[in-house]
């Protein structure tokens, strides 16, 4: 065995996983090389060395960073299926704007979009948020009939988007921009898109299409509660735009949580600090 | 937002007490950062559970993380290319990155070890990385093959380079401290 | 109709260096090759490139396993394979490339060949290197780490990342295909030919919009927001819905005289059925400012005609012209 092929072998030698063969060999070339044994030595001495160095320890601050993020949110960094992340966008975006209703419902506030100007302007005030609180019977009822018509919204909404492919979404939101269509169902799908396209692209050019209508007070608190949800920075800035060109008052409020939420990306913060210092 | 059940929060729970720190063992010792190391591990643990649906084998999960972890540096390394952050010059006298303060308990250590944190330090990347692989880590060799996506041979003879190198890079500097620059 | 499973051509074992690695070939056609079908790529990891031409099928090498024949052997058993795989199905003309998505797997790269006017649709979940070139579908593409390289593309695209460089060069762009390409960190940059005809909306944080249009072939709006010379922002905002509503009113009294012209044209009873008469496009509506720092530019290219849009966080925005 040569020096090379004996100092190839150091490791295995040292660790014992040589053949037994090989390990004779090694043994009987060390035993008469000098060069091979100061190669050993300084080996051994580097390993020693090695092994001495201290095992970093981290502080306490990495347990309760950790359990703050697990409890704080966990969903914010969830990334599952497509058609699980449709599904769930509704469900919270529903969650923002009546934390204590059934998605449903919220549903139905689209569904007055789509039910004409007329309706919609008789049970939402042009200066209100679109959350439904009281009601009397007449318009109960009105909601009732509404309700039929929309029960299987959460599935037009999902089987929708998913369907087709992000280029014919994005030919879709893109008409609606260029032909300037204040119809209330496009304004309607422009706000599903907004808040439940799986495309970043796509939901930023929704949201120019939608900036049009800025003056519609359901289209100004749609992208509000939507902006409370989005998961891109991007589209977040752009939102924050969007709000704050609108000169919304309604709008300080969400700015202003959302300069406080640290889960946000800190150019987003900023932005929406940037945004409030206008409104 | 669909919700994380109870279920499996317990679940990363188990895993962050079970790994986190031979993880962030290895992210200090990597980025020789022990307060970036703790951010790092943060973020690992929130890809592990931003990405979970796409891992179903148990017996090769610390592979994964070994996986996240080497992205997750790769890509803060990049991002320090890209912004280069003043470098603290003291952070370069003492090599104590072991994660314990105490700059009088720094004298009470030996040159020899502050010497190996300096060849260790003055190391090219990708063989510091698979010392740290294989002799802190504890790896065996077919892992940092998959890992690294080499055969279990090449990773072995890297391994035997990179010890090679260490060891000139110690000697050299035993010789003579003074060239430990950083 | 049933999914056709791949056929394994050839295995080839290719000595690189020091490495040895077997590659995998494997091809499958579409079941209408007249029409242009759809590949899908959905990985975990990994470096794809895709090569568009006069092929006749998909035919995909790659580093990784080709999923071994799902029939059983002599004694009836199937061998399991533990290593990383790909799958390679078609189905009503959508070809399916699946590789990460049962669980974590090393990188690997695949390359790809297949006919010039596939559309082309990729996901990679972790991140890699993407390569499009000499293609005329569509292509959508959805990367979380890697640089995305387009060259020679004729059709619309859709691109989203969100660490990495987005280049593309372009022999072609048309009206109904619009192109679309949003990141968070790295530059964008666009090679389109001299005579493209475009609605431009580009919007950046912190990046520096480039080009080397002409001041007549792009015009430009700007609208950002400086600190030290801002008009008084309320009056920049209020021009700014003013405008908006100015465009709906617009657009609301255009679609009333549409209606007017088809009950005229219904109430006649003489003479063939009118075509409501298409409704003149409403002027551009003001883009949305950018109020909260980073800037937006929103313009025409020769005139206009496509949608080119660009949104980056942190990064550039370059706009070439194709020099021929």
């Amino acid at each position: 065995m040569n020096c090379h092929r004996t100092q190839d072998s150091f490791i295995d030698y040292q660790t014992g996983t040589l053949p037994p063969h090989e390990n004779l060999a090694v043994r009987a070339h060390l035993k008469t090389c000098l060069t091979c044994q100061r190669q050993w030595a300084d080996l051994q001495q580097t390993l020693l060395a090695l092994d001495k160095l201290p095992e970093p320890e981290p502080t306490p601050r990495l347990r309760a960073n950790f359990y703050a993020f697990l409890e704080e949110a966990p969903l914010e960094h969830v990334a599952p299926s497509p058609f699980a992340l449709a599904r769930s966008r509704i469900d919270s975006f529903f969650a923002a704007i009546l934390p204590s209703r059934p998605a449903l419902q919220f549903a139905l506030t689209i569904a007055l979009l789509i039910g004409g100007v007329a309706a919609g302007m008789r049970l939402i005030p042009p200066s209100a948020p679109t959350i439904i609180t009281r009601t009397d019977p007449a318009t109960q009822q009105e909601l009732a009939s509404l309700r039929a018509r929309v029960e299987s919204m959460d599935e037009l909404v999902t089987s929708r988007l998913l369907t087709q492919p992000a280029t014919n979404r994005l030919r879709s939101v893109l008409a609606a921009l260029n032909e300037n269509d204040s119809n209330d169902r496009t304004l309607a799908a422009l706000l599903n898109t907004l808040a439940f396209d799986p495309s970043v692209n796509v939901r930023l050019t929704a949201l120019e299409a939608l900036y049009a209508h800025v003056d519609r007070a359901p289209v100004r608190s749609g992208v509000m509660t939507a902006l409370a949800r989005e998961p891109s920075p991007l589209v977040q800035v752009a939102m924050i735009d969007f709000v704050v060109a609108s000169r919304d008052a309604q709008a300080s409020p969400t700015l202003t949580r959302l300069t406080r939420d640290p889960s946000i990306d800190a150019v987003v913060r900023q932005a929406a600090r940037r945004g409030l210092a206008q409104l | 937002m669909l919700a994380v059940r109870a279920g499996e929060l317990s679940r990363l729970g188990d895993l962050f007490e079970r790994h986190h720190r031979p993880l962030f063992g290895f992210l200090a010792r990597l980025t020789r950062e022990p307060e970036v190391a703790e951010d790092l591990v943060q973020i690992v643990f929130q890809r592990m559970l931003k990405y979970r649906h796409t891992y179903r084998d148990e017996g090769k999960f610390s592979a994964w993380i070994y996986h996240l972890a080497r992205r997750v540096a790769t890509d803060h390394f990049n991002r320090r290319k890209r912004i280069p952050t003043p470098t603290d010059p003291t952070t370069f006298a003492d090599v104590s990155d072991d994660g314990t303060p105490a700059a009088d308990e720094q004298a009470a250590k030996s040159d020899e070890l502050n010497l190996m944190q300096n060849a260790l330090a003055a190391l090219p990347s990708e063989k510091r990385e698979i010392l740290i692989l294989h002799r802190f880590q504890y790896l065996p060799h077919d892992e940092i093959g998959r890992l690294l996506n080499i055969s279990a041979g090449t990773a072995k003879t890297r391994v035997h380079r990179a010890l090679a190198a260490l060891r000139d890079c110690f000697f050299k500097l035993r010789r003579n401290p003074s060239a430990a620059t950083s | 109709m049933k999914p056709k499973l791949l056929s394994i051509l050839s295995g080839a074992l290719l000595a690189v260096a020091t490495l040895t690695a077997e590659e995998t070939k494997s091809s499958i056609a579409f079941s209408n090759p007249t029409e242009p079908g759809r590949f899908s790529a959905r990985l975990s990891n990994g470096e794809i490139t895709i090569h568009g031409g006069d092929y006749a099928e998909v035919t995909v090498s790659s580093d990784a396993d080709g999923a071994p024949p799902n029939h059983p052997r002599d004694d009836g058993l199937r061998v399991l394979s533990s290593s990383a795989t790909f799958s390679l199905e078609e189905h009503e003309n959508t070809v399916v490339l699946d590789y990460g998505t049962e669980g974590w797997t090393q990188d690997s790269e695949f390359h790809v060949t297949l006919p010039r006017h596939t559309h082309i649709d990729i996901e990679i979940g972790f991140g890699g290197e993407i390569q499009v070139e000499e293609i005329d579908g569509d292509i959508v593409i959805k990367n979380l780490n890697g640089e995305v390289a387009l060259r020679n593309i004729g059709g619309g695209v859709i691109v989203e990342s969100a660490n990495g460089e987005i280049s593309a060069s372009f022999t072609k762009v048309s009206p109904d295909r619009p192109l679309s390409f949003s990141s968070m960190n790295g530059e964008i940059s666009l090679r389109l030919p001299a005579d493209t005809a475009a609605d431009v909306r580009f919007r950046t944080h912190n990046g520096t919009i480039l080009t080397n249009f002409s001041d007549d072939e792009l015009i430009t709006k700007t609208t950002s927001y400086h600190r030290s010379n801002a008009p008084p922002t309320g009056e920049f905002a209020e021009v700014a819905a003013d405008l908006a509503r100015e465009a709906v009113q617009m657009a609301q009294e255009i679609a009333q005289e549409v209606r007017i012209a088809v009950q005229e044209a219904r109430d006649s009873k003489h003479g063939p059925r009118v075509q409501a008469p298409r409704a003149p496009r409403a002027p551009r509506t003001a883009i949305i400012p950018a109020m909260a720092g980073g800037k937006v530019i929103a313009g025409t290219l020769n005139g206009g005609g496509t949608s080119i849009q660009v949104a980056t966080m942190n990064g550039d925005i370059v706009i070439r012209k194709n020099r021929d």
